[in-house]
């Protein structure tokens, strides 16, 4: 074989070990069998049948992508701040600054999740919503700051003082110039910031308490029983962040202008 | 004389601890077509931006008519301006860009707007690209989509930083016949940063030459072009040669490579540093000896043509080069080859003695 038969293979290959449990778990959520073993047990949607009807899969379903909408819109606007105030202004420690802004994802989650849990215990959060999401925002506002970032890295420095020289004001000029040329990075930053968010366990498990995620449900689930059903919120979880990811993926402003 | 439309007041400008202008002071006209130039860096566009407000002067005033327009924000001054980048809005068609300024105003209301934009379109040539977006367009109809969204605003004064720099030789010859005709049609001030002389001079009502950060000299084309205030801008104009000497009696000045009489000008101090410029179109060249005052042997180095015009450069005893600028028909009467000894003399009134100190 060609080397390039053999790169191809190799490529096939790390797919297949990476893809092979997520397909198993989509194709075993469709199995009427009560244990995921071949052969197949037949076709059936009965464990999704079986989610719907568990009231705290649901409620934790609707948390999840509650706790997603608000995080999305919150950490693409302090991403989008912070992205603006490093493109527009030159200050004293700006490189800590930023250095600081985009630390969160480099700290190991278990941290950041002790750290929150904590923190927010100090100031009487444990176990609300509003803990979770503030503990997600920390988390995704990096994302966000990252994509506009280099958005605004394409604008043309000219082209902000050209609108305040043609009689419109910061505002106006932020409304009706900065934001259009930021909307691809701004769309992907939500739907980015919201993917992150719907499937991230560790800090909701720190912090959110009785007001469990759906990841955080998954694991008390798994804790109790191995059921079918944990296959079919995976796929549905899946789904979701990938679709999310997709998105972003396609709005994402490319280096063509 | 009128009252001047705007005025710098000891105007100055730094960054940290670097002077991008010294206290400058100057008044521009209405209706003139006033030309800042000098090479990067001397300050000049960083004076046009202090003007259109995008920069806060460390001291200083900047009035408009009678107004104290210092520390007024850009988007209140009313001095649209014309970007060496063109500044386009990437995003926005033709049409939406010129409706930009007219918008912010809200004076306008939407037909009125669409009127005037359209009016402007079809002035500057480009009313058929209305609908398309700007990325579509060339170099040159960006330039007029800037100039129409500036001058939609109607404004008493236009500010252009190098409007034509990125653009190719012939468009550029043929925007500033444009600009030209503009400015004598509106009678709206322009004031136009760039460091070509040849645009200066050729549009231009007054120069005002800049070298780091200090103003040379402003007049006009000719004044600057004639009696230069100090040798670095006749070495900016580049029209003369430039000797040094010490000065005598009668005009005369002794140089490293003669002594001559400079009648034009400051006249030479007895005894003291005298630069004289001869300038390249009172040069005649011969190639055996006249006897005529005022007269160097050189040695030719090189030629170049431009237009009916050719410039020839010597080299003089001491190394100088001198520069001689002839019709192309006159150097049929000489033919020189690279190396050839060759005569040259100049009338005496034509040699200009600079002011020294």
């Amino acid at each position: 074989m060609t080397a390039a038969r053999w790169q191809a293979a190799w490529t096939v290959l790390v797919f297949l070990f990476i893809l092979t449990p997520i397909a198993s778990l989509v194709v075993f959520s469709f199995n009427a069998d009560r244990f995921p073993s071949l052969p197949w047990g037949g076709f059936s949607l009965k464990w999704y049948v079986a989610i719907f009807q568990d009231d705290s899969v649901r409620a934790g379903f609707w948390r999840s992508l509650r706790v997603s909408a608000i995080v999305s819109v919150l950490a693409t606007f302090i991403g989008f701040a912070t992205a603006y105030t490093d493109y527009r202004y030159n200050f004293r420690g700006k490189l800590p600054y930023l250095a600081i802004a985009a630390l969160p994802p480099t700290v190991p989650v278990l941290i950041l999740g002790l750290g929150m849990l904590s923190f927010f215990s100090m100031v009487n959060l444990v176990g609300t919503l509003s803990a979770v999401i503030a503990g997600h925002v920390v988390i995704c506002a990096p994302f966000a700051m990252a994509l506009i970032r280099m958005r605004l890295a394409d604008m043309s420095p000219d082209i902000e003082p050209a609108a305040w020289n043609l009689g419109a004001s910061r505002w106006a000029t932020m409304w009706s110039i900065t934001i259009p040329w930021c909307m691809p990075a701004i769309l992907a930053g939500l739907a980015i910031t919201a993917a992150v968010s719907f499937d991230e366990f560790m800090v909701a498990w720190f912090v959110s308490g009785l007001e469990e995620t759906l990841p955080v449900r998954i694991l008390a689930l798994l804790q109790g029983q191995v059921s079918p059903r944990i296959n079919a919120i995976g796929s549905l979880v899946f789904f979701i962040s990938i679709t999310l990811v997709a998105i972003a993926q396609v709005i994402t402003p490319r280096q063509a202008r | 004389m009128a009252k001047p439309i705007l005025t710098l007041h000891a105007l100055e400008k730094q960054f940290g601890s670097d002077t991008a202008l010294h206290p400058t002071t100057l008044t521009v006209e209405k209706g003139e077509f006033l030309a800042m130039m000098g090479p990067s860096g001397c300050g000049k566009s960083t004076t046009l931006r202090m003007i259109a407000g995008l920069e806060a002067p460390s001291a200083g005033q900047i009035r408009h008519w009678d107004r104290d327009i210092t520390n007024l924000p850009p988007w209140e001054r009313d001095m649209p301006m014309v970007w060496q980048s063109y500044a386009l809005f990437p995003f926005m068609t033709v049409r939406q860009n010129v409706e930009f300024g007219l918008k912010q105003k809200r004076r306008h209301a939407l037909p009125d707007r669409r009127r005037k934009a359209g009016e402007w379109l079809e002035r500057l040539d480009i009313a058929a690209m209305a609908d398309r977006r700007v990325n579509q367009l060339s170099g040159g109809q960006r330039q007029r989509v800037a100039l129409a969204r500036a001058l939609a605003l109607e404004p008493e004064i236009l500010l252009l930083d190098e409007p034509l720099s990125a653009l190719d030789a012939h468009l550029r010859l043929q925007m500033q016949a444009e600009l030209k005709r503009l400015h004598g049609e509106l009678g709206i001030t322009f004031l136009y940063v760039t460091h070509s002389q040849s645009e200066a001079f050729a549009m231009a009502d007054r120069v005002a030459i800049l070298n780091q950060g200090h103003l040379q000299q402003i007049g006009s084309a000719r004044e600057v072009y004639r009696a230069p205030a100090n040798r670095f801008v006749a070495e900016f104009v580049g029209a003369s040669t430039i000797i040094t000497g010490t000065g005598g009696p009668d005009h005369r000045v002794e140089t490293a490579v003669g002594t001559f009489t400079a009648k034009a000008g400051h006249p030479p101090q007895p005894g003291q540093l005298a630069t004289v410029l001869i300038p390249s179109n009172a040069v005649t060249l011969s190639a055996t000896e006249t006897g005529a005052e005022n007269a160097v042997t050189a040695t030719f180095l090189t030629e170049e043509f431009t237009g009916s015009f050719v410039t020839l450069y010597l080299l003089l005893a001491d190394q100088t080069q001198m520069k001689v600028q002839l019709q192309q028909s006159e150097l049929d009467r000489i033919t020189l080859i690279p190396g050839d000894t060759v005569h040259a003399h100049w009338p005496a009134e034509a040699a200009y003695v600079l002011k020294e100190g």
